[in-house]
């Protein structure tokens, strides 16, 4: 009963935070996502978001004045190369900083502000990248954070969950992918979970990291991830949000989250794994664990 | 036995006149000013087998042309020359030539025929003697020496939008308005936010180990210009000048080697000020799209690699200010260079050496 009034709990905070940060318009017509805040990218995270379109137009989230325009090469001595390719950040009330990256071509020189339904420049393949596609992300400049965009752009349509591959109680000396029942020796075990969403976007099939990973174990909330925004630690990116970990210690694989120790005494265990994407869809799994004494 | 005071002093006023038109005058004569002492295409340049016998390290001079990159000596013999992939790091004496997805960077050590693979993926730039590997979405950067030892890996609640290394310093300027200074090996140094505008953005930065100075250009509305005094973890305000003309890009700015002179880049303009005497400083205007600047020591001139409708121009004018000469090459500009008090541009597919003379006026 608590899981499900947390569940509720969460449900309602997760829809009112979406529907009244519903502040920005996406930058491109027919918007497709390609990478999500939050992913895997070396041993950092993806701070924005790849957007495709079969539209060339890229405008701003929001009425914005210029403050920063790259280009996409530079060979002076005393130049910095850009990898976003051709650049453009646009200051917006709040604090608020919007940036786009790989565009088509230099954001013009002469035009300070940009209303929200002007053109900033087209989508492109500039810089380290090869598909045609806009960067964006999203800096909180008061509070230092990178902004999940997708929780300030309304919703596009995707009506199907995440998907949750495999839950895994891992020891020093032994690992146990949980199916329906599984019988596991007492002890303290790592939780990992392996999941991603899914979307096709540019023709490809992208996996992306999902919104929130939630965990109870016999009815309790364990353990939680969400990707609401970055921020720095130690010269490190790691999630606002607790468990706030580096990359290189969240992900051990690709889409493998470790998501810290579980501890089981002899008896009968519940894990409830609860998986969200960004579009509010959710994957749920119960694993039944008969906990045996050593 | 007493000498006339009248006569001492006249005389003091003769021999300073003297020291002064032997010594002190010697300078640049506009006709002097550009001295072409080769040129060579190295397109159809061959490099010689035996090109880098006698050569030792400190005489390869690093280059770049339209399409390729390589070292020469002082005399014109190409000792390396090799396609730029996408873009290319150089150093004094080792490279990294790059693709445009910036992955399996390799530092290349073309002397030692060294190889050191990066274990990181971004766009490399070379500083003060340095490799710096900028990540692709431009908010973290890792460092490296020329032979490829890891110094650190930092990432930033902002992307970065300037980057200088001198002496064990290291800057790096971020779009949220504040230049984070840290030491070679990873440990902080100290943080710099002038924090003077309506928005704070640092478009430019330049280090100077030789006097411990920090140059940033930054904020709009107005765009400044700050001059700092570094000691340790501590540093104090100097200078402060607002650009008249400001840009809402990359804006070069650099000291002279021993860190007296300071130029930055304006919208329309390259402002010199004495870092001694601020009060001593003066602009230089721009024609075209500035590519590059050097300020030359030894010969007391200051040159400005621009492009003029697909063309290069070069300005040469005196360390106060006055110009001595302007040329005008077919072919866009591609790399400006000093190395011994001599000059290397790059324009099309030509490397020229430029000298200067000093004659007494």
């Amino acid at each position: 009963m608590k899981n499900v009034i947390s569940l509720l709990a969460f449900s309602l905070f997760f829809y009112s935070a979406i529907s009244t940060l519903y502040s920005f318009e996406w930058p491109v017509d027919d918007p497709q996502i390609g990478s999500t805040f939050g992913s895997q990218a070396g041993e950092s995270y993806i701070k924005g978001i790849e957007i495709f379109s079969s539209a060339e137009a890229v405008s701003p989230i929001e009425a914005g004045e210029l403050v920063l325009r790259s280009s996409e090469y530079a060979k002076g001595i005393h130049d910095l190369p850009s990898p976003m390719g051709n650049l453009a950040v646009l200051q917006h009330e709040r604090g608020i900083q919007s940036i786009y990256g790989h565009l088509g071509s230099p954001v013009k020189e002469d035009v300070p502000f940009y209303n929200i339904t002007e053109q900033l420049g087209t989508i492109g393949s500039s810089g380290t990248i090869k598909a045609e596609l806009v960067y964006l992300q999203i800096i909180d400049s008061e509070v230092n954070r990178y902004v999940n965009p997708l929780l300030s752009l309304p919703s596009i349509g995707d009506n199907s969950e995440p998907q949750l591959k495999e839950v895994t109680l891992s020891s020093a000396v032994d690992s146990f992918p949980l199916e329906g029942t599984t019988s596991v020796p007492q002890g303290s075990y790592r939780l990992s979970i392996n999941t991603f969403d899914e979307s096709s976007a540019g023709g490809t099939v992208h996996r992306m990291a999902p919104y929130s990973i939630k965990v109870y174990i016999n009815g309790e909330a364990k353990d939680s991830l969400s990707f609401e925004s970055l921020t720095v630690r130690d010269w490190n990116l790691v999630p606002t949000a607790p468990p706030a970990l580096e990359a290189a210690e969240l992900y051990s694989g690709p889409w493998e989250f470790q998501l810290g120790k579980v501890n089981l005494q002899p008896g009968e265990a519940a894990i409830e794994v609860f998986v969200n994407d960004f579009s509010g869809n959710e994957a749920v799994r119960t694993y039944r664990i008969e906990v045996l004494s050593n | 036995m007493s000498i006339d005071r009248g006569f001492l002093f006249r005389a003091i006023a003769i021999i300073a006149v003297l020291v002064y038109a032997l010594l002190g005058s010697y300078t640049i004569k506009p006709g002097n000013a550009y001295i072409q002492e080769w040129t060579i295409d190295v397109e159809t340049k061959n490099i010689d087998s035996d090109s880098t016998e006698g050569i030792s390290t400190e005489d390869w001079i690093p280059f770049r042309v339209e399409d390729s990159f390589g070292f020469v000596n002082a005399d014109g013999r190409l000792l390396e020359n090799s396609s730029i992939e996408w873009n290319i790091a150089l150093g004094t004496s080792t490279y990294c030539n790059y693709t445009k997805q910036g992955s399996e960077l390799v530092i290349k050590d073309p002397i030692r025929n060294y190889l050191y693979p990066l274990s990181v993926e971004g766009y490399p730039v070379e500083r003060g003697g340095d490799y710096f590997v900028l990540s692709n979405d431009l908010t973290g950067v890792s460092a490296f020496s020329a032979s490829g030892e890891f110094f650190f890996s930092k990432e930033f609640p902002s992307i970065i939008t300037s980057l200088n290394a001198s002496g064990d310093t290291v800057g790096i300027g971020l779009l949220s308005g504040k230049v984070e200074l840290f030491n070679k090996d990873g440990s902080y140094q100290a943080g710099i936010r002038p924090e003077t505008s309506r928005i704070n953005v640092v478009y430019g930065s330049a280090l100077s180990s030789a006097n411990q100075k920090v140059a940033i250009v930054h904020g709009i509305d107005p765009q400044f210009l700050s001059l700092y005094q570094l000691d340790g973890t501590d540093f104090q305000l100097l200078n402060q000048v607002e650009i008249s003309d400001p840009k809402r890009s990359q804006t070069k700015t650099a000291f002279s080697e021993n860190g007296e002179y300071l130029l930055w880049e304006t919208a329309t303009e390259v402002q010199v000020m004495s870092t001694e005497d601020p009060i001593e400083s003066f602009s230089l205007p721009l024609a075209g799209s500035l590519v590059d600047f050097e300020f030359s020591l030894k010969l007391g001139a200051i040159y400005l690699l621009e492009e003029e409708q697909e063309a290069t121009v070069l300005s040469i004018y005196s360390e106060d200010g006055r110009q001595y000469s302007k040329e005008k090459f077919s072919g866009r500009p591609q790399w400006l260079s000093q190395a011994e008090g001599n000059l290397y541009i790059g324009t099309g597919s030509l490397l020229r050496k430029v000298t200067s003379e000093r004659f007494s006026k």
